[in-house]
């Protein structure tokens, strides 16, 4: 009874604790990313703007509309922290968007990137974390 | 006098990354052109920064630096088109962007988050600025600079516009 109550207890915390090995995927971070898209950017203090992500996404996606531009989107995340309010650090996963514009010859055109974290268990989107630039 | 640090001769042709001590500066696809800037003016405004950008770089002790265009732009004490720019003001910033990224409010300019942006230093005739496309600093001539980014940023239904700003 003993051994049980000891294995059950283990399950219990390794099923609560994040699995740091499972970074999110491709289709997590986008359905954040768009979950929250009404966020507006004036409360974000790494991405002020007048506008809401909605916007900011359709401007950075929209660069090489009816042009000889490309529009390259590259994602990825990386294991990171994140300070909560009241000081409360906890591992987070970083998560990037970014978009570069091309010329035809491949050169630099213009870029914007997103940048937001996600918590480490649920991986979800945390509010106050979105840079910009 | 001039504000602006002597050293800008040194940055000449080198990468962000000999400027800039946080990781932001090893990324070739991001646009550094305001992050160049603001470590040579020293701005670290309110906002985005390379120091900033991820809880590692935070943790540094080292002195980050703005690393928004749009940031820059409304730091700046006056800014106004560059054909406006009094002859006397020989040394400034300057900004291109897309006509529908700059909005006129009352009597000050605001500028938006639109990719298509860019900011340098005019110094001498020249704009020191960084190519994005060769990933190093560049000096341009002012009527060469105007003409490449009337070029790179030529987009449909808006005109290219240039603007100074005094330094912050």
């Amino acid at each position: 009874m003993r051994y049980l109550i000891l294995i059950l207890s283990l399950s219990g915390c390794t099923g609560h604790a994040a699995d740091l090995s499972r970074p999110p995927t491709g289709e997590q971070v986008f359905h954040e990313l768009l979950k929250n898209g009404s966020i507006h950017l004036n409360n974000e203090p790494l991405c002020k703007a007048n506008i809401n992500l909605f916007t900011q996404l359709s401007l950075a996606l929209s660069v090489s509309y009816e042009s000889d531009n490309t529009a390259i989107i590259k994602s990825f995340c990386s294991l990171t922290k994140h300070e909560f309010s009241g000081g409360n650090i906890k591992n987070a996963w970083d998560c990037t968007v970014q978009i570069n514009e091309n010329n035809k010859k491949g050169d630099f055109i213009s870029s914007s990137t997103i940048v937001f974290s996600l918590t480490a268990d649920k991986k979800e989107f945390i509010k106050g974390s979105l840079r910009c630039r | 006098m001039s504000i602006i640090p002597t050293d800008i001769k040194r940055s000449l042709g080198i990468n962000i990354s000999k400027i800039c001590p946080f990781s932001l500066s090893r990324n070739k696809s991001e646009n550094h052109c305001a992050h160049y800037v603001s470590h040579i003016m020293g701005y670290e405004l309110p906002g985005a920064t390379c120091k900033n950008a991820t809880w590692a770089d935070k943790q540094k002790p080292a002195k980050g630096a703005t690393i928004r265009v749009n940031d820059l732009f409304s730091a700046s004490p006056v800014t106004d088109l560059l054909a406006n720019k009094p002859a006397t003001l020989t040394e400034c910033l300057i900004f291109v962007t897309i006509s529908s990224n700059v909005k006129k409010v009352g009597c000050a300019f605001e500028m938006e988050t639109h990719p298509k942006k860019h900011v340098g230093i005019l110094s001498q005739g020249k704009v020191w600025n960084y190519s994005n496309s060769h990933n190093q600093v560049v000096a341009d001539m002012l009527s060469l600079f105007q003409s490449k980014f009337s070029n790179t940023y030529k987009t449909t239904g808006n005109t290219v516009e240039f603007y100074y700003g005094k330094f912050i």
